[in-house]
């Protein structure tokens, strides 16, 4: 099992009922987070951070940019919110020991000891680290309540199409809706036999082209992403307004690919590290927009060293970095597949400025984000 | 019956079981070496293949814990936890009644670690995840062991001089901690199944009568029996007990309580997991108090000696009841179930749990269904 989006999936696949989408009910163990805070062992003590997003909206390569800062270390993946939904269930029931004083205080302690030695242990990777965060692909839940919370967010429709790729690659069974579970094994069947050579991946693209016109799977991919834009954007109105603790920034995969750098600096300034410190976007592999190779590493070709980058454009639909463009939707997906996404999410779309076919971009996303 | 299992629970090798109480305590510590009653455990052979584990759900989270958890540091001052479990309705209450008598014991509640245990495995098991190789993996067991003993010490804060802090939840023995002394107490399946439709009774609790959808319907019936005549709990019993699908389902998940227990109980004697099981049955609590309770503060390090007479609390004593049918401390009676079950109950309980019932001594074979409870008659 790969990666997979944190919460409950709706399953069903019939359109467009869900005229008001409403976030999931929150677990209370997130609020009381701030009142039972553990102290620092130390007057140095190291920062937190956590990377929020839906599977395939760039959470890795936000990682990597962020540890081109000598001060930053963006460790991996904890599915610390596993854990956390089971901390609410532990401390919320009044006839349990843990649902009682001085026990349910000493409970939250512990869970946050627990992430924080769990994201240090990592440390000795990159000595001198002052700021150590968590890129795992899941809905936004506070942790620690002084860290800082990154919410990424991806166009669906490009998400839909990398997920649909991902779930190819990976033989991800689970995620697929029982009714098209047989066309799914067969498709992965087709996919993974496809030959290596030069004609492989304009082969694997048409096998999931197939994939893209069954309207069940696509409504549940959309749909599923619905979901979680709604409960982030709740997760982040509850962050700012006080509800819950932590201080957050939002960020657009499409902007990170418009101004990386800038971008990027912006998130490092919150961290409250100096972004002249960083190395230059593209001096480590895969941190160029889209992984693509600089001029300086002079090579173009992914196959024969996949962690130097490839030529712009270029696609590796096997790849966990398939392609990572922005757009891709629009050679990916026939008119009626977009008009399923927009009818299961166009409304999370337009919240999150992007435009669709009856929804003008908002541009409230982008207030909320300056305002951030 | 398994050899190794009949040795754990001291039946000999001719199949007889012991006298009463004469072999039912079973003590022994993965790092002390025997302390009571084990002479005979047979260690598995390096060539015998490792028994399937039958734990409900995924991969033990135990497995990591043993790999990579850690003990204590020395210096580690907190009251040190243990922990009572066994299926509901055994007496785990009762026993955490007699520990508490002594002043170095508190044992207060039911914390229910298996939940935040459950969720662990999801933190280790996939390849992508961070933990799922070192050095995170240490720190995820480390971390969810320290939160289990920073939990526990916790509790003990309202008994000052407490030294061991406890734990009495009702459920399955997980060996999270390796310093720790684990009590597993088994009861009677048959009473514990006529202790459990009365207590399922009592709480009205339809998370437990319909459970199953061939309960649902005579669970609801059970309930329209109910008056403010205490014998109509009694009643609104008996009637469930003459349906099939309530029986077995109870007792099938009885059974599946204690083979799973006593497998982890030979797992923890031989050495594969860490820390410290004394297994002892309702019955022979009942019968030889005094004696095990002691033997339990032993296996505690503490000196029994300095522990209050049994009786001082009134929850202490064996068959203690507070004369209401609605006290969680109903009835506490060893053999309550010949007054209730039917014959047709007998062989259900039988077909579902007869293996555990062998296992743990509570009968030779199966003749005993084919004699009629005293209440019947």
């Amino acid at each position: 099992m790969g990666r997979q989006p944190s919460g409950r999936h709706r399953v069903s696949v019939s359109p467009a009922h869900h005229s008001v989408r409403q976030p999931h009910t929150r677990p209370v163990f997130e609020s009381q987070l701030a009142l039972h805070g553990c102290a620092e062992d130390s007057p140095t003590a190291v920062r937190h951070f956590f990377i929020a997003a839906y599977p395939r909206s760039g959470t890795n390569w936000l990682g990597s940019l962020l540890n081109l800062h000598p001060h930053v270390l963006c460790v991996g993946e904890f599915t610390f919110h596993d854990l956390l939904n089971s901390m609410n269930g532990f401390v919320s029931q009044p006839g349990r020991a843990a649902g009682r004083q001085p026990v349910a205080a000493e409970a939250c302690r512990s869970f946050q000891r627990l992430v924080r030695n769990c994201l240090r242990s990592s440390d000795d990777l990159k000595p001198g680290a002052r700021v150590i965060g968590d890129h795992t692909p899941r809905r936004l839940r506070v942790f620690l309540p002084d860290a800082l919370y990154i919410a990424l967010f991806r166009d669906g429709r490009d998400v839909v199409v990398s997920w649909t790729f991902n779930a190819l690659a990976r033989r991800e069974d689970w995620v697929v809706p029982p009714s098209i579970k047989p066309l799914f094994a067969r498709l992965v069947e087709r996919f993974h036999a496809v030959e290596p050579g030069p004609e492989r991946s304009a082969r694997q693209i048409k096998v999931a082209s197939e994939l893209l016109n069954s309207e069940a799977w696509v409504r549940h991919s959309a749909g599923a992403w619905a979901e979680q834009v709604v409960d982030d954007l709740d997760a982040i109105a509850r962050i700012r307004d006080g509800r819950l603790p932590g201080r957050v920034e939002v960020v657009r995969y499409e902007d990170l690919h418009t101004n990386t750098t800038q971008t990027r600096d912006r998130l490092l300034t919150a961290l409250q590290v100096d972004p002249s410190l960083a190395a230059p976007v593209g001096s480590q592999p895969r941190t160029a927009p889209g992984f693509t190779a600089t001029p300086s590493e002079g090579r173009c070709e992914p196959e024969t060293d996949r962690l130097a980058g490839r030529c712009a454009g270029d696609e590796e639909p096997g790849s966990h970095y398939r392609r990572g463009v922005v757009g891709d939707w629009r050679g990916k997906l026939s008119p009626v597949a977009v008009g399923w996404i927009e009818e299961e999410a166009g409304t999370e779309l337009a919240t999150l400025d992007y435009a669709t076919a009856s929804r003008p971009a908002a541009g409230g996303l982008r207030v909320a984000i300056s305002a951030g | 019956m398994s050899g190794l299992l009949k040795r754990i629970l001291g039946r000999d090798s001719n199949g007889v079981a012991p006298q009463s109480g004469a072999a039912s305590l079973h003590v022994r510590s993965a790092s002390d070496g025997d302390v009571a009653g084990l002479s005979q455990t047979a260690e598995p052979t390096a060539d015998a293949p490792r028994p399937k584990r039958r734990i409900w759900g995924r991969q033990p989270f135990e497995d990591v814990l043993r790999d990579f958890g850690s003990f204590p540091a020395d210096s580690d001052t907190r009251p040190r936890p243990f922990f009572i479990v066994g299926h509901p309705r055994s007496g785990t209450n009762w026993m955490s009644n007699l520990l508490n008598l002594h002043p170095q014991v508190l044992c207060t509640g039911e914390a229910h670690f298996q939940v935040l245990l459950n969720a662990m495995p999801e933190m280790v098991s996939e390849p992508h995840q961070t933990a799922f190789k070192e050095p995170a993996k240490s720190a995820v067991a480390r971390s969810f062991q320290e939160m289990i003993r920073a939990t526990m010490a916790a509790t003990a804060v309202r008994k000052p001089g407490a030294l061991r802090a406890g734990d009495h939840t009702p459920r399955l023995l997980r060996p999270m901690l390796p310093e720790s002394e684990h009590f597993v107490i088994f009861r009677d399946g048959r009473d514990v199944v006529m202790s459990m439709t009365v207590h399922t009774l009592n709480n009205q609790s339809k998370r437990a009568g319909h459970a199953i959808p061939e309960t649902r319907e005579i669970f609801d019936h059970a309930l329209g029996m109910l008056t403010s005549d205490d014998e109509s709990l009694y009643r609104a019993a008996r009637f469930l007990l003459t349906h099939e699908a309530w029986v077995r389902r109870f007792a099938g998940n009885w059974q599946r309580h204690v083979l799973t227990d006593l497998e982890t109980i030979q797992r923890m004697h031989a050495g594969e997991y860490p820390g410290k099981v004394m297994s002892v049955r309702y019955e022979d609590l009942h019968a030889r108090t005094d004696k095990l309770r002691c033997e339990m503060y032993r296996l505690l390090g503490l000196d029994p000696d300095k522990a209050a007479p049994i009786g001082t609390d009134p929850r202490t004593a064996p068959g203690y009841t507070e004369n209401k049918t609605s006290s969680h401390y109903r009835k506490g009676k060893v053999g309550d179930w010949r007054s209730h079950f039917t014959p047709p109950a007998m062989r259900w309980f039988d077909a579902e749990a007869g293996r555990a019932m062998l296992e743990l001594n509570y009968e030779l074979d199966s003749a005993w269904v084919d004699s009629l409870p005293a209440g019947i008659a």
